[in-house]
């Protein structure tokens, strides 16, 4: 993810850590904008932050009070299973541990 | 936010440029949470607040995902017309962390050992309060139950292990949707 958001040209990672801090200052809040929107199909508090082309699949760990930012992508399509994919993996991984 | 990403933030802050846009971002973003929070307060959907406002839903959605960029007059306009008006203050760019003693800190104590090998997932820790989140929409309450392997609420383990799964080496293809930014 680190990576990812180093990489983006400069106006998008300037929107995306903005998106990131507001997510971190405001949590669920963002639930109510079209900022943050939650993935249906896969689980609970399997979200998608939302910047311009730009989506970050999050995982919201109650216990731990944490937003687990898991994978990058741009958005081209309608949907993006594939990148959904993705991120869901790597939610199974984070999980199971 | 953890302390990475967090000293990532400051560091890019340094340039001007980059906070140029960064202000753009957060103003459109506030106005994002301030337009959403007045909606909500009235009770109506974004096709009733369209109607009301004499606008398209469609920008009413990007008014609330802070990519639209309306003048201050129309916004105005809008407010005025749900009995509302602007107030605004200014205060520092980037919010401070979060306070020494809150919950939230002993997580930065408990990650602040972990080097992230490559490409791996981010950890962002909030200022709010997890009794401050929401209930399970009935939705996510049946796709809790229907998946079954999933329990949010499994104990975390010590140390790093935390991450050996998360650190699985995706390639810079994969993260980019196969595509070059």
């Amino acid at each position: 993810m680190r990576d990812w958001i180093g990489a983006i040209p400069l106006r998008e990672r300037a929107v995306m850590r903005q998106k990131i801090q507001k997510l971190c200052e405001k949590g669920m809040e963002l639930l109510k904008t079209n900022m943050l929107t939650t993935i249906e199909g896969y689980c609970a508090d399997f979200y998608e932050l939302i910047g311009g082309q730009l989506r970050i699949g999050v995982y919201l760990d109650r216990p731990k009070n944490m937003f687990i930012l898991l994978h990058g992508w741009r958005k081209k399509r309608r949907r993006q299973p594939r990148d959904i994919g993705i991120a869901y993996n790597r939610l199974i991984d984070y999980l199971s541990h | 936010m953890s302390t990475r990403a967090r000293q990532d933030l400051e560091h890019e802050l340094r340039d001007p440029e980059f906070r140029r846009m960064y202000g753009a971002a957060e103003a459109k973003s506030e106005l994002a949470i301030a337009l959403a929070d007045a909606r909500h307060a009235l009770g109506f959907t974004q096709e009733e607040m369209s109607k009301t406002v004499r606008v398209s839903q469609p920008y009413v959605a990007k008014l609330e995902s802070g990519d639209a960029n309306p003048t201050i007059g129309a916004l105005g306009s809008m407010l005025g017309v749900l009995n509302l008006r602007l107030h605004m203050e200014t205060v520092p760019l980037l919010a401070k962390p979060v306070s020494v003693g809150s919950a939230a800190t002993f997580f930065l104590g408990a990650i602040s050992g972990y080097e992230p090998a490559g490409d791996t997932c981010e950890v962002v820790i909030m200022a709010t309060p997890t009794a401050a989140f929401p209930r399970e929409t009935r939705r996510q309450q049946s796709i809790l139950f229907q998946t079954e392997d999933y329990n949010p609420f499994k104990p975390w383990p010590e140390g790093n292990e935390v991450w050996a799964g998360s650190a699985k080496g995706y390639s810079t293809e994969e993260v980019l949707g196969g595509q070059k930014v």
